[in-house]
């Protein structure tokens, strides 16, 4: 135990590589909520638009999608997002 | 690696202020998801990311209003974790939620469709180095 009370994983354990492994997730995982990338960021946008306007109601949903009156729908002929 | 809960959390925390929202989640459903989505991949990394949507997709109050912002942002975001990136018509992901919340989707079937919408990316920084 070092001398703050901390315990630390030895260096080289298993257990400081998973230490290692977890904080290197965490930093990729922060930087991409922090600064999503563009195209990414606008898909998630519509989608979370989408899910709050009809929330649990599938029927009404499928209905929209059926008579092509979906606000994602008009998103179709844009090309994938990578 | 699936990320922790309390990285998700801030991370969540961290996008909802961006968005001007108050980051209302609920903690127990998203740890659920976690604990599920782990099952789900059984160790294996490509399957993560589809995992992860699927076990969020059928707890469709973990992020409150930002559900469907989450939903996309953390299945590309594990794609990337695992140097894979997802290519993908938003309303075709939106349509796998409906039916997951139907129950009338399968995980293997949604791994079917994720894994022919994956490929591998050269590892690259994300961010972007700034010069």
């Amino acid at each position: 135990m070092s001398k703050s009370g901390a315990i630390r994983a030895l260096p080289g354990s298993p257990s400081a590589a998973r230490d290692e492994a977890r904080a290197e997730r965490r930093s990729k995982l922060l930087a991409f909520f922090d600064d999503p990338p563009p195209e990414t960021l606008a898909a998630a946008n519509a989608l979370g638009r989408a899910r709050e306007h009809y929330g649990d109601d599938t029927d009404r949903e499928l209905a929209d999608l059926d008579a092509g009156r979906h606000a994602l729908q008009s998103q179709r002929s844009k090309p994938a997002v990578r | 690696m699936l990320p922790a809960l309390d990285d998700l959390l801030e991370g969540f925390s961290r996008y909802a202020r961006r968005r001007g929202r108050e980051p209302v989640c609920d903690a127990k459903a998203i740890g659920g998801a976690l604990r599920e989505a782990e099952r789900l991949a059984q160790g294996n990394e490509p399957d993560e990311p589809v995992a992860l949507f699927y076990a969020l997709a059928r707890r469709p109050r973990a992020f409150g209003g930002l559900q469907g912002d989450m939903l996309v942002l953390l299945a590309v975001e594990q794609a990337r974790a695992v140097d894979l990136e997802l290519s993908f018509v938003p309303v075709e992901l939106d349509i796998h939620i409906i039916r997951i919340l139907r129950r009338e989707m399968t995980f293997l079937e949604l791994r079917g469709w994720f894994a022919a919408r994956l490929a591998s990316i050269a590892r690259r920084p994300w961010p972007p180095e700034k010069r």
